[in-house]
């Protein structure tokens, strides 16, 4: 695949985004496959590749206490499993409540990951109810330019 | 109630016929509850920065809109996919805001939910008659 890059406006960045993101949403066979669809799962996850050949996983999880995300990475696999709870402010559950539409609850997914990233060098973050994971590509797995002896 | 599981849910797009920017907008999750002092309601919006984010009340009309943060999605293919980004817009029209203490209005935000309180205004409030023995 193309490799994107958004620079320009910054509605130009959306609709690049949107589009390769859409792209995928509806034919998911262009990108990896995960088996079946799990495209209604909390937390949503999307999966990127960034220049230097890594991985960069995030999700949305707006709410989560961030003491309370758990991110495991094994070889070849990742698995994010936390608990979202009500606001403290939200008072006893099931009280003169208009609209519900928000879940809570506990939530666990896992990810399959390609061989060559290096999980060591792996970092985390949460931000803005954004679960973002990095993962660098392993050092032995990057080309190498062999240069000929004359 | 905590242990329940997540229930699946997709994300809704807004199809409101008066955005005038391009691109997709999203109708963010909210849940709303009243109590006897105040209106409250929270609003997922992931990946929206504070300074990004507006609360405003137009004739009785709350409108809640985020836009997201692009920067972190700079110079990234991606490859798989379960949702797609957008800015976040939400209309909700008022019950009536003779109701409410609409100078008391406060919003904050923490990890990506919106919290938004309407605190109700002093004849609004509920009151219980006390019945007196004749």
């Amino acid at each position: 695949m193309a490799l994107v890059s958004w620079r320009g406006g910054s509605l130009d960045d959306l609709l690049h985004l949107q589009g390769a993101l859409g792209k995928l949403l509806e034919n998911p066979t262009l990108g990896w496959n995960m088996g079946p669809s799990s495209a209604s799962v909390f937390p949503p996850i999307d999966v990127f590749a960034d220049a230097e050949g890594g991985l960069v996983v995030r999700a949305e999880a707006p709410g989560v206490d961030p003491e309370k995300l758990d991110i495991q990475i094994e070889p070849g696999r990742l698995t994010l499993s936390g608990e979202r709870l009500p606001s403290e402010t939200a008072g006893a559950p099931g009280n003169g409540y208009h609209r519900r539409e928000r879940r809570f609850g506990r939530f666990s997914r896992s990810v399959q990951l390609p061989r060559d990233l290096d999980p060591s060098r792996a970092d985390a973050s949460y931000k803005d109810g954004m679960v973002t994971i990095r993962l660098p590509k392993a050092e032995e797995a990057k080309p190498r330019r062999i240069s000929i002896a004359s | 109630m905590t242990t329940q599981e997540i229930a699946p849910k997709e994300k809704q797009e807004a199809t409101e016929a008066q955005q005038t920017k391009a691109g997709r907008y999203y109708v963010p999750d909210v849940d709303i509850r009243e109590d006897e002092q105040a209106l409250w309601l929270w609003a997922d919006i992931p990946g929206v920065k504070q300074e990004n984010i507006a609360v405003d009340l137009d004739h009785g009309v709350l409108t809640l809109r985020g836009d997201v943060t692009l920067e972190d999605y700079e110079s990234l293919t991606p490859v798989y996919t379960e949702y797609n980004v957008g800015n976040f817009v939400r209309r909700f029209t008022l019950p009536s805001t003779s109701h409410l203490d609409v100078e008391g209005i406060s919003a904050r935000v923490s990890n990506g939910v919106l919290e938004v309180r309407l605190p109700k205004s002093e004849k609004a409030r509920q009151r219980r008659i006390p019945v007196k023995a004749a």
